[in-house]
C-alpha cells in the first residue's frame, strides 16, 4: 500500500513554532555576531542580543525538550532539526550566518542546557576574531573556545561536501517530474474547458500545485531545474506551469506561507487562461505576428478576465487567478497593455507573474520571439528594464532565486570544460559561482556528470579551481539543457 | 476524484473485505484500542456539537477541552494514533475504530472519497489544530468550495503534528523524454564557443532587445552584485510592507477597477456589453450578500462612465444608462428585501449611497419595498434615499397615496413632507379622514413642515380628530404656526374648540394642552374668557370637579401670557373660595415675579 501512497503534509509541514523560535534565533545570533565584531565581549552592547538570545534558548527548550543547536548543511539552516525557510525577511542574517559557519568549516553550534550570558559573550567574540584563514579553521575555534573556558557550548565540524546530484534522489525527480507532467496536463485540460465554456473545476490543480509548493519547499533545485525543460508539444501549457513555479519560487524567497504560495501558483499556472480564445494558428504561428494577430494576442489578458469570472464567479482565489491574468503583461510602469486610462496599484502577485512570465518566454523558444535567449542573456536584457518594466526589487529577488548564471545555463569554464549551470549559489557575494555539471571535458569529449561546486577554493592555492569565462547559447547549438535536471 | 473511481479504487487498491491478521494485529495493546476507539468516538460527538454551537459557546469550548485532553492523553500514552482510511471504516492496525456506511454522514467516506487513505496524529498537538482539523472535516460537503476537498483544505492549513497520506493517481503517471544532443553535438559547440564565435544573427523583431543584452552587458561590468543582487533594508522593509498592504487588498474593489478598465477599452459595443453585464452579475450577487459599498461602486462606475471626458461611443453610455435602469428596475430591488430583513444588516452605512444612485424608475419599487422592510433603520435610510430620488418626481409618490397598505402611505407621507415641496400639500389633505391614525399624524407632521400657508390651515381640521394625541399636536402646531404669522383666526379655532360640546370630556391633559396652545397665541385678547372661568361659580357638586380642572387649565393659560394684565386676573384668583385655585394662582404669580425678578 505504501507505494502507492505519496506523503502528506508532515515532510512538508517543519513545526511552524520551532521555525519561527528559529528564524529570530538565528538573527539574534547574526546581531551578537555583528555587535562582537566591533565591541569587546565585556562590552554593555552585547548585553541586549544576549538577553535575547538566552530567552528564545529557553523558548525552544521548553517547545522542544532539548537542547538547542544550530547546524548548518549545504545552504540550509537547521534549528534543533528543524529546517528553516529563508525567506526575504531573515535573508541576510541566514546567509551571514551560514557564510560565518562555512568560513570555519563549522557544522553546528550546540547550546547546552546551562549556557550562560557570559559564555556567550566569550563565544562570539572568539568566533567572529579568530582569523578563518588559519587553518584548519575548525581545530583553531575549537581549540580557543575550550581555551577560554567555555563549556555550556560546543561546536562540530562541518560534514564533507556532498555531491550535489546524490542528495536528489531519483523517486524525488521521478516524482517531481510527474508533478510537472501532470500538471501540463491539468493546464491544458482546463484550457479546453474554457475554450468550451465548461465549468472549470480548480481541485485538481490545486492539489498538483500544492504537490509543486511542498516540492519546491524541500527541494527547490530540482523543481526549478524542471522549467528548463523545453517541451515543445505542449509548449503552451508548459509555460503556464513553468510561470508557476518560478512565480512560487519568488513567492517563497518573500516568506509566503503555503497557503498564500499556493494560491500565487495557481494564479501564475493559469495567468494565459485568455488565450483560449486565441486561435491556435496564432499562438503557434513560426513566424512573427501581424500587426492584426498582435491585436488579438494583446486582447488575451482582457479574454481570460471575461471567461474567469464567467466559469469561476468571485471567490477570492478565482479573483486573485483574475487580477494576476489580467496583469501580467502590464510593466511596473503600467506601460505594456492592456492599454490602462487610469493608474492603478499593480497587486504583487501581478508583478511577479510578468516578471517570470516575460523570463520564461524570453528563454523558450516559442512565445513572441522565435529564437530563445540564453538564461543569463534574458536575465540580463530583463535588469535593464529593472525599474521601468519590473519591479526591481522583485528583480533582485528573482537574480537571487536563478543566480547571475541562471539555472540552465550552458557555460564555459576557466578549465576549458563545458557544464550546465543545475544549482545557484545563494550567497550574494558568491552569484557567480553556482554549482555546474560538467558535460564536456576540456577537449570537448563528452562527459557524463561530474558536479562541481564552484564557489570552493582550492585548500593548496586558497584561489577557485574552476570560474565561469562565458556563457553559450544553448539553442544555437541544438542542446536541450533541460536533459541535465531528470 | 469521482465517486466512481474512488469506489473502483476501494474494490482495488484498499477492498473493504477483512484483513488477514498481522504480527502488530495481534499484538496490538487492547487498551490502546480502546483509548483510540473513545477518542474517535468523541471526535466524530465534537464535530457534531460544533455545528450546532458557536465557538464563544461553553458548550463549544468545553468538548474543545476535553478533545484536547483525550488527544494529549492518547498521544502521550502510545506516542501517536496512526489511522487506516477505508471506504466506510477507520482502522487502528486492523480492528475497526469506526464505520458508517452512509455517505452523508461517514467521516471515513468523505476522507477516503477525498484520496485520504491514511490519517496520522502525533505527540504534541495542539489545541489549535485540533480546532482546525475539526473545523475541516466537520465542513458540510455542500458548504465545500467546488475546488476544494479533504486534502486541499487540510494542506492548506500546514498541520505540524497532523500528517495524511493521499492515494495516487497512478493511471497519469508521465515520464519526460528528453532530447539528447545528436553524437557530436557537443564537441561542435564546445569547438564554436571555446573560439569565442560571435553571435548568430538575429530576427528584426529581436534586435532591440539583442541590442538591449549587449548595453547591459555593458552596464553591468560596471555594477557590483550590490546593484542587481543583494536587498538592502529598505528593500526588505518595502516588500514587507506590500506584502501586509496585500493582505488588506480589497479584491472586489480590484475586480471592479479592472471591468472599468477594460470597459475604457471596448469600444465594440457587444464586448462593452459582456462587460457591463459581468459588473451587473457582480451587483446581482452584491446585493444578495447584503455588500451596498461593492454596489454602490458598480453603480458609481455607470455613472462616472458616461461623463463626456471618459469619451465613450453614445451608443456605450446608452448601455450603461440601461444598466442602471435594470439596477433600479423592480426585480433588483425587490432583491434587497430578503437581505434588508435580516436581523443584523451589515452594510446599512452605504445602502443610502447606494440606493440615491438609482434612477426614478426605482422610485416605484423601492415604495414596494417600504412595504416589505420589518426593521425601522433600514426603513428610514430607504425613506431619506427616497427623499432624494423623488425631489423632483413627487407626482410618482402621490400617485402611491391610495395605496391600502396604510404603512406605505405613511412612509410616503413622511417621504413628501421631507422633500418639502409645497405642490403636494392638496394630495395630502385627502388623507385628513384617513382610517389610520398613523397616517393623519404624520399627514398632520407634514403640513407643520411644508412651506406655505395653505399646508398650515390644514392644521385647524385635526383639532377635531377623534384621536387625543393628533388633537394635542394639532394645537401645539397651531399655536407653533401662529407664533410664526403662518396662520389666521387660531385662537378663534381654540376658543371654539374649548366652547364646544366635547371638550368638557375630554382628558384633563389635553385640556391643559390645548389652553397651553391658547396661552401662547392669545395674549391679552383671552383675558376676559379666563377671568370668566376662574370666577364661574358651580352649584351642582356633581360638575365640580370638571370645573377646577377647567380653572387650573385657565391659571396655566394665564401663565403662558404672562402680561402685567394676565397676573391682574391672577390676582384676583387669590381671591376665590376654593383653596386649590387660590393656591394654584398664588404660585404661578410667585413663579411670574420670580421670573420678572
Amino acid at each position: 500500500m505504501e507505494g502507492s501512497l505519496k506523503e502528506g503534509s508532515k515532510q512538508h509541514s517543519p513545526n511552524e513554532k520551532i521555525a519561527q523560535l528559529g528564524k529570530r534565533l538565528i538573527n539574534q545570533f547574526f546581531i551578537l555576531l555583528k555587535t562582537a565584531q566591533i565591541h569587546d565581549s565585556g562590552n554593555v552592547a552585547l548585553s541586549q542580543p544576549v538577553e535575547n538570545l538566552l530567552a528564545i534558548m529557553q523558548e525552544l527548550r521548553s517547545e522542544t525538550g532539548t537542547d538547542v543547536s544550530i547546524q548548518v548543511e549545504d545552504d540550509h539552516i537547521f534549528v534543533n532539526e528543524t529546517k528553516l525557510k529563508m525567506d526575504i525577511e531573515g535573508f541576510i542574517s541566514f546567509i551571514a550566518v551560514i557564510e560565518e559557519f562555512k568560513k570555519r568549516q563549522m557544522g553546528g553550534i550546540h547550546f547546552k542546557t546551562e549556557v550562560n550570558g557570559s559564555d556567550l559573550r566569550k563565544f562570539a567574540w572568539t568566533m567572529i576574531h579568530l582569523d578563518p584563514k588559519q587553518t584548519p579553521p575548525f581545530q583553531m575555534l575549537n581549540e580557543e573556545i575550550i581555551k577560554q573556558g567555555i563549556s555550556s557550548i560546543e561546536i562540530e565540524p562541518m560534514e564533507t561536501q556532498k555531491e550535489v546530484v546524490s542528495e536528489v534522489t531519483t523517486d524525488t525527480k521521478q516524482t517531481a517530474q510527474n508533478t510537472y507532467m501532470r500538471t501540463v496536463s491539468i493546464v491544458s485540460e482546463v484550457m479546453e474547458s474554457v475554450k468550451l465554456r465548461q465549468s472549470v473545476s480548480l481541485r485538481k490543480s490545486k492539489r498538483l500545485v500544492q504537490t509543486l509548493v511542498d516540492m519546491l519547499l524541500q527541494d527547490e533545485t530540482t523543481i526549478l531545474g524542471l522549467t528548463t525543460l523545453r517541451i515543445h508539444d505542449e509548449y503552451t501549457y508548459a509555460h503556464c506551469v513553468n510561470v508557476g513555479i518560478l512565480a512560487m519560487a519568488i513567492g517563497q524567497r518573500l516568506g509566503y506561507n503555503r497557503k498564500r504560495l499556493g494560491e500565487l501558483g495557481l494564479s501564475a499556472i493559469f495567468h494565459d487562461i485568455g488565450k483560449a480564445d486565441v486561435p491556435l494558428e496564432i499562438l503557434n504561428k513560426p513566424s512573427e505576428f501581424t500587426e492584426e494577430e498582435w491585436k488579438i494576442m494583446r486582447r488575451h489578458p482582457i479574454l481570460g478576465v471575461k471567461h474567469l469570472i464567467k466559469l469561476k464567479g468571485l471567490d477570492d482565489l478565482a479573483m486573485k487567478i483574475i487580477i494576476g491574468g489580467f496583469e501580467h503583461h502590464l510593466n511596473y510602469d503600467l506601460s505594456g497593455y492592456p492599454k490602462l486610462n487610469t493608474k492603478r496599484n499593480l497587486t504583487l502577485f501581478g508583478r511577479i507573474i510578468s516578471l517570470v512570465d516575460c523570463y520564461d518566454a524570453l528563454t523558450s523558444s516559442r512565445v513572441y520571439n522565435r529564437i530563445p535567449f540564453p538564461p543569463d542573456k534574458a536575465l540580463k536584457f530583463m535588469l535593464s528594464k529593472s525599474g521601468k518594466a519590473f519591479d526591481p526589487i522583485l528583480m533582485k529577488i528573482f537574480v537571487n532565486c536563478l543566480g547571475i548564471y541562471p539555472l540552465g545555463s550552458l557555460v564555459v569554464l576557466s578549465t576549458g570544460e563545458m557544464g550546465v549551470v543545475i544549482q545557484t549559489n545563494p550567497h550574494p557575494d558568491k552569484a557567480d559561482r553556482p554549482k555546474v555539471k560538467l558535460i564536456t571535458d576540456c577537449q570537448g569529449n563528452e562527459k557524463e556528470g561530474q558536479v562541481l561546486d564552484l564557489s570552493l577554493i582550492d585548500p593548496n592555492t586558497q584561489s577557485y579551481p574552476h570560474s565561469i569565462t562565458k556563457t553559450v547559447d544553448a539553442h544555437k547549438h541544438g542542446i536541450e539543457v533541460g536533459r541535465y535536471f531528470i | 476524484m469521482d465517486l466512481e473511481s474512488a469506489e473502483q479504487e476501494g474494490n482495488t487498491d484498499f477492498g473493504t473485505g477483512p484483513h488477514p491478521p498481522q504480527a502488530d494485529d495481534l499484538e496490538m495493546d487492547k487498551e490502546e484500542f480502546r483509548s483510540a476507539k473513545e477518542l474517535i468516538q468523541f471526535l466524530i460527538k465534537t464535530t457534531r456539537t460544533f455545528k450546532i454551537y458557536l465557538y464563544n459557546n461553553p458548550i463549544h469550548q468545553k468538548f474543545l477541552t476535553e478533545m484536547n485532553a483525550k488527544f494529549d492523553k492518547h498521544l502521550t500514552t502510545y506516542g501517536g494514533l496512526k489511522i487506516q482510511v477505508q471506504q466506510h471504516k477507520l482502522l487502528l492496525g486492523n480492528e475497526v475504530l469506526y464505520e458508517n456506511t452512509s455517505r452523508m454522514e461517514s467521516l471515513a467516506f468523505r476522507l477516503y472519497i477525498d484520496g485520504i487513505r491514511e490519517l496520522s496524529f502525533h505527540e504534541g498537538l495542539e489545541q489549535g489544530e485540533i480546532m482546525s482539523f475539526l473545523e475541516v472535516v466537520g465542513k458540510d460537503s455542500s458548504q465545500t468550495h467546488l475546488d476544494d476537498d479533504m486534502t486541499t483544505l487540510l494542506w492548506e492549513k500546514g498541520f505540524s503534528h497532523i500528517t495524511y497520506q493521499v492515494a495516487k493517481d497512478s493511471a497519469q503517471r508521465v515520464e519526460i523524454q528528453a532530447v539528447a544532443p545528436p553524437p557530436g553535438q557537443l564537441t561542435k559547440a564546445f569547438m564554436e564557443e571555446v573560439q569565442a564565435g560571435e553571435e548568430q544573427p538575429q530576427s528584426a523583431a529581436l534586435t532591440e532587445i539583442r541590442q538591449g543584452v549587449r548595453a547591459t552587458e555593458q552596464d553591468l561590468q560596471n555594477l557590483t552584485y550590490q546593484n542587481v543582487y543583494a536587498l538592502t533594508e529598505e528593500d526588505i522593509a518595502k516588500v514587507k510592507h506590500e506584502m501586509q498592504a496585500e493582505e488588506e487588498r480589497d479584491l472586489l474593489a480590484e475586480m471592479i477597477q479592472i471591468l472599468t478598465a477594460i470597459l475604457q477599452i471596448e469600444e465594440d459595443l457587444k464586448n462593452f456589453e459582456e462587460v457591463v453585464r459581468i459588473l451587473q452579475d457582480m451587483l446581482d450577487l452584491m446585493i444578495r450578500r447584503g455588500d451596498f459599498y461593492h454596489g454602490r461602486r458598480i453603480i458609481e462606475v455607470f455613472w462616472e462612465l458616461q461623463s463626456p471626458e471618459k469619451g465613450l461611443p453614445e451608443k456605450n453610455k446608452e448601455a450603461l444608462k440601461t444598466a442602471i435602469d435594470w439596477a433600479g428596475g423592480a426585480e433588483r430591488i425587490e432583491k434587497l428585501t430578503a437581505v434588508l430583513n435580516l436581523e443584523e444588516v451589515k452594510d446599512l452605512d452605504h445602502l443610502y449611497a447606494y440606493l440615491i444612485l438609482h434612477h426614478k424608475n426605482a422610485i416605484d419599487p423601492l415604495t414596494d419595498l417600504l412595504g416589505s422592510l420589518k426593521n425601522m433603520k433600514p426603513r428610514r435610510i430607504l425613506c431619506d434615499a427616497m427623499v432624494e430620488l423623488a425631489r423632483e418626481e413627487t407626482e410618482i409618490l402621490t400617485r402611491r397615496l391610495k395605496d391600502r397598505r396604510w404603512y406605505i402611505v405613511r412612509n410616503i407621507v413622511y417621504i413628501l413632507s421631507k422633500i418639502g415641496n409645497e405642490r403636494v400639500v392638496d394630495d395630502l389633505s385627502a388623507l385628513i379622514q384617513h382610517s389610520e391614525s398613523q397616517v393623519r399624524k404624520e399627514v398632520l407632521r407634514a403640513f407643520e413642515v411644508l412651506p406655505g400657508s395653505k399646508a398650515k390651515q390644514h392644521l385647524v381640521k385635526f383639532l377635531m380628530d377623534e384621536e387625543s394625541s393628533i388633537r394635542i399636536l394639532a394645537a401645539r402646531s397651531l399655536a407653533q404656526s401662529a407664533l410664526g404669522g403662518k396662520v389666521a383666526g387660531t385662537v378663534e379655532h381654540l376658543l371654539q374648540t374649548i366652547e364646544g360640546s366635547k371638550f368638557n370630556n375630554r382628558d384633563l391633559y389635553e385640556k391643559k394642552e390645548i389652553f397651553d396652545a391658547l396661552g401662547q397665541v392669545g395674549g391679552n385678547v383671552i383675558l376676559p374668557f379666563m377671568r370668566k372661568i376662574l370666577k364661574e361659580q358651580v352649584w351642582f357638586k356633581l360638575h365640580k370637579g370638571r370645573h377646577e380642572e377647567l380653572k387650573l387649565c385657565a391659571i396655566i393659560a394665564l401663565k403662558r401670557v404672562k402680561t402685567p394684565e394676565a397676573v391682574n386676573v391672577l390676582k384676583e384668583g387669590l381671591a376665590l373660595k376654593n383653596k386649590n385655585i387660590r393656591e394654584a394662582c398664588a404660585r404661578v404669580i410667585g413663579e411670574l415675579e420670580t421670573n420678572q425678578g
